[in-house]
């Protein structure tokens, strides 16, 4: 199996893994899409491009006070989460989960699958 | 982004610039070591005349008008190598650091545009050496100008990029998408 297609097989294996876990990408640090599995209403390079920066400036304000090293962002909006999760030092995972999701079980998934998908690209 | 020295390479090709308007600029050092300062007077009277630029200049006219004497007489020295657009290229960055609007950079080679062609008039006298010679003048005018404000989007662009955490790559990308 190849490289991309494991990753893809890995976003597949998480958005299935609970119904809760809505849409998942992976996206590099220079906002370009390394693999997305999201509806298909959203424009991938749009969001691949606002994951990155996101993923920059949550990184800055990690470490600008003080809080080591960046791990994820969450972002809540009326309709579910918006969850950002670094891939090793190049690649960041962003998951969308439902309003009602068990944030804990997504969490882990989620962190599971950012440390496969380093593995894999780094 | 280009290596900076091919840029300045690329702009004085794409305008033509050459050995013999360094010639002729070189040839015109003498009426702005004599005229240049009142050029430079005029054009901070001006200043003076408008609030936000009044604001911008004051308390510091005499230092700022001896920086704008050094610019005025380097592009008459005939030498416009890497160096000379190293020099202008650490202006666009300094007005950055004590954020001067790139507007007033054109402001101010729009003035020396006009201005230094009354001035050759009526200094050299022969129509033909005015326009060949002011021609060198505005090539030279214009490269500074682009030279100064790619140094200026550059040093924006950087700050942008050290403050979010955002690749150069990543801010073009979010311009082409939004």
């Amino acid at each position: 199996m190849s490289r991309s297609e494991e990753i893809s097989k890995l976003l597949k294996s998480l958005t299935s893994s609970s119904a809760d876990v809505e849409a998942a990408a992976i996206v590099d640090n220079d906002g370009l899409m390394i693999a997305s599995a999201l509806p298909a209403d959203v424009e991938d390079d749009r969001v691949a491009a606002m994951s990155a920066a996101l993923l920059g400036m949550s990184d800055r304000i990690v470490r600008e006070l003080g809080r080591g090293l960046f791990e994820l962002v969450m972002i809540r909006g009326s309709e579910g989460y918006t969850i950002l999760v670094r891939c090793g030092p190049e690649a960041v995972l962003s998951v969308l989960a439902a309003r009602t999701a068990k944030l804990g079980l997504i969490f882990l998934d989620a962190n599971r699958s950012a440390k496969e998908i380093a593995r894999l690209i780094t | 982004m280009k290596d900076k020295n091919q840029v300045f390479a690329d702009l004085k090709d794409f305008l033509g610039f050459g050995e013999e308007d360094a010639q002729n600029l070189k040839a015109l050092a003498p009426i702005f070591a004599t005229h240049g300062g009142a050029l430079t007077d005029r054009f901070y009277e001006k200043l003076g005349t408008v609030p936000e630029t009044a604001a911008l200049v004051e308390g510091r006219v005499d230092a700022l008008k001896k920086t704008h004497a050094v610019w005025m007489s380097e592009l008459f020295s005939g030498d416009y190598g890497d160096a000379y657009f190293e020099r202008r290229w650490k202006i666009g960055l300094t007005h950055v650091r004590v954020n001067v609007p790139p507007h007033y950079v054109e402001a101010v080679i729009s003035f020396l545009r006009g201005e230094s062609e009354k001035l050759l008039v009526r200094e050299l006298k022969d129509a033909g050496l005015v326009a060949e010679r002011h021609a060198s003048l505005l090539k030279i005018l214009d490269i500074d100008l682009m030279v100064i404000n790619l140094a200026y989007a550059a040093e924006r662009v950087d700050r942008l990029c050290n403050f979010t955490g955002m690749s150069k790559k990543l801010i073009q990308r979010c311009i082409e998408q939004s």
